[in-house]
């Protein structure tokens, strides 16, 4: 019934956590202490009243059988609480406690409150037997709960045959004995020493495990409490059964308390994380669309890409007689750019990192620009970087490309400087330059200049490229043209050797 | 049908922000006789000015044209409305927005993927106004798109179902925003957001707030 509520929906441990919780702690407080300073009084003004009168015994009695009605409830209700945290933990030892606190509240408390009500016949040894058991059983329970880390179910069913084994034998005892002993006095006399030795061991052991286990270390103090309260139902003194009934139904009450607390902070935790699965969920969502939607574009610009080139050549291939030599010459470049594109679109990224040098990165870019029309001044300097030489060629590659597209007939001039701890490629071309309001969108994905043909990725691959390495590509301001600078990692400082300077215009 | 021999080029316009392509199907249009142009994929506005100022017979269009114009689909209805045929040549493979695009009153689609001289002779007959796609072909897509949207719209109902302010906290819960920040940021009271997140789940039929989540996303409500 729990489960439904708690760990059904948020709105469940919201109703417990908001609207219920408050309430619940203040009903367990009050009772307990009207359960407390009742049986006190009782107990004061039993002793006082009664102190020959047998009817104050009576009444006394009564108020025994109250308190420990009052308790059972509450320990019920707090074993079908730690029940249901189980539920939403998971936790073995939690169920294990639950299932301790059914017990205690369950068969204990009423075998022992109807023992008292039938203590003048006969069926109240049997009685006390089943208690007796029924709080062993508890004990053990308790004990199995404490002693793994993670206690498993089978090892308790395993366990179990040990207990049904004591227990037999128990019952035989008390049945040979009580034929010997003169009345069930001598039986319970022997019996509540053994019982309260075994709730006080329990707590000595809870103490010492505390470590393992923290709950042990608030479980504890009760076990001990449990144990005085066992101490305390010496028979034949009805005062010290009022306080001992006193004292279990602080124990029930303080308990049911934790168990709620427990409940919530379960309940609250499930919430949160329930909430931050949310946010995962909503994260991976965002990142797979934004890359099916990046997968997309690139599909998209390489079939625009592959039909351009095919119309180029089959119209090269066509009417070569019809074509005049400018035209046919736009239509090779433009079809050679297409093809260093849709190269840049679809390069590998597997490439390992290692230390190269920029210079030949550099000069193997410029000569391929060079070859396809691109006059590329270059003012070499050696640098010694790190990363994968075939990402900084496309870094290159894009910007160059993007100045022969967006700056067409302009020349170009590469040099290379340092700082520090980078490598700054200059990379200026004398074009028209990239007018101020589109220089800030420059490098997102699918921004294009006037005159470009391509899919307005070029820079924007190549900043992501020289991030994925400590690097990065910006725009500087200048006067004329379009300076980009790309700023790669040095694999270690003072690496520069002296400057050679080359020139060469195609 | 003299006068069509008689009558001056067939004015084309080739919409296309693929200039390599656009180039070649330019000089290959010229030389079979057809008057090609160039059309200017800046501005949605310079677009459709030119369509109306030249109105060609035939409006060659690519769907995605990338950039500012983005979706070409609704370039569809200027241009049929300033008396062109539209022809959808493009490199999306998409069925549906094809399909869209028909419904505004394209005359047939092509792929820019078929071999240039099959691009070509479509473009060739799509110019001199025959019929290029078949009748059943071009139903097919209709239906497909009609299918989909009665679909979409079932799936979509629940959704519109909901109040405004029921709609931003499923918004805001599919950001990943908690109810106590929801609240926080929107100055009003926890219990306040949690009824809303409540209503939201019992009309979406679910049971947490991540299932609600989950079926926003998985519609592509968000």
């Amino acid at each position: 019934m729990f489960r439904g509520d708690i760990t059904g929906g948020w709105s469940g441990s919201m109703v417990l956590g908001g609207k219920v919780a408050r309430p619940l702690m203040v009903a367990l407080v009050v009772t307990l202490v009207v359960t407390l300073v009742g049986t006190a009084l009782v107990g004061v003004l039993g002793s006082g009243l009664g102190i020959g009168g047998r009817t104050s015994s009576r009444s006394m009695n009564d108020m025994i059988v109250v308190s420990r009605a009052l308790a059972t409830p509450v320990f019920v209700a707090a074993g079908a609480l730690r029940l249901s945290r189980w539920h939403i933990t998971g936790e073995p030892s939690c169920g294990l406690r639950g299932i301790g606190l059914l017990l205690l509240g369950g068969v204990s408390l009423p075998s022992l409150t109807l023992a008292r009500s039938l203590s003048t016949s006969g069926g109240a040894t049997a009685i006390t037997c089943v208690r007796t058991l029924s709080v062993a059983a508890v004990l053990y329970v308790m004990v199995v709960a404490l002693s793994e880390d993670v206690p498993h179910w089978r090892n308790l069913w395993r366990r179990s045959g040990l207990l049904a084994t004591a227990a037999a034998t128990m019952t035989l005892l008390f049945l040979l004995e009580r034929e010997r002993l003169p009345s069930g006095v001598s039986l319970q006399a022997l019996m509540v020493p053994t019982l309260a030795f075994a709730w006080l061991a329990l707590a000595v052991r809870m103490v010492a495990q505390s470590r393992q286990a923290r709950w042990a270390n608030h479980t504890a103090p009760l076990l001990a409490a449990m144990g005085i309260a066992e101490l305390c139902r010496l028979p034949g003194r009805p005062l010290t059964t009022v306080v001992a009934a006193s004292i279990t139904a602080a124990v029930a009450f303080i308990v049911a308390a934790s168990a709620v607390v427990d409940l919530i902070r379960a309940a609250d935790a499930e919430r949160a994380a329930a909430e931050d699965l949310t946010r995962e969920l909503t994260h991976v969502r965002t990142e797979i669309s934004g890359r099916d939607a990046w997968r997309a574009d690139l599909a998209h610009d390489a079939r625009g890409a592959l039909a351009g080139i095919r119309a180029a050549i089959t119209t090269l291939e066509r009417h070569p007689e019809d074509l005049d030599p400018a035209t046919a010459d736009r239509l090779r470049h433009a079809t050679l750019a297409e093809l260093t594109h849709l190269e840049h679109m679809l390069e590998p990224r597997d490439a390992g990192e290692n230390v190269f040098d920029v210079l030949d990165v550099v000069r193997s870019v410029t000569d391929v620009r060079r070859a396809d029309g691109l006059p590329v001044e270059v003012s070499l300097r050696s640098a010694l970087v790190r990363g994968v030489p075939g990402d900084l060629a496309t870094v290159l590659q894009n910007l160059l490309v993007n100045a022969q597209q967006h700056a067409p007939g302009a020349s170009v001039r590469v040099e290379v400087e340092n700082d520090r701890t980078h490598a700054r490629v200059l990379v200026q071309d004398d074009g028209p330059g990239i007018p101020s309001p589109a220089a800030s969108s420059a490098f997102g994905r699918g921004s294009r200049g006037p005159h470009s043909h391509g899919s307005g990725l070029g820079l924007s691959i190549a900043r992501t490229l020289a991030r994925r390495h400590g690097g990065e590509v910006d725009l500087l301001p200048s006067v004329c043209g379009t300076t980009f600078v790309v700023s790669w990692p040095l694999a270690a400082r003072e690496t520069v050797i002296a400057p050679e300077f080359e020139a060469a215009v195609s | 049908m003299t006068s069509v021999v008689t009558r001056e080029p067939t004015r084309v316009l080739i919409v296309d922000d693929q200039r390599l392509l656009a180039d070649a199907l330019c000089l290959a249009l010229r030389r079979e006789g057809l008057e090609p142009d160039l059309a200017p994929v800046t501005s949605r506005d310079a677009l459709v000015d030119r369509v109306q100022s030249s109105s060609p017979a035939l409006v060659m269009l690519d769907l995605d044209l990338g950039g500012e114009l983005g979706d070409g689909t609704d370039l569809v209805a200027p241009c049929v409305a300033a008396g062109s045929r539209v022809l959808v040549v493009s490199g999306v493979t998409d069925e549906l927005w094809i399909a869209a695009a028909l419904e505004q009153g394209a005359c047939a689609a092509v792929d820019k993927g078929v071999a240039f001289e099959d691009l070509l002779s479509t473009v060739l007959s799509a110019a001199r106004g025959d019929t290029v796609m078949a009748p059943h072909e071009r139903q097919r897509l209709l239906d497909r798109l009609r299918c989909h949207r009665r679909r979409r719209r079932q799936e979509l109902a629940p959704f519109e179902s909901l109040t405004p302010r029921e709609q931003q906290v499923l918004r805001a819960l599919s950001a990943g925003m908690t109810v106590p920040r929801i609240a926080e940021s929107w100055v009003v009271s926890q219990a306040t957001v949690r009824s809303q997140v409540h209503a939201v789940l019992s009309k979406l039929c679910v049971r947490s707030q991540l299932e609600a989540v989950a079926a926003a996303n998985r519609v592509g409500w968000v």
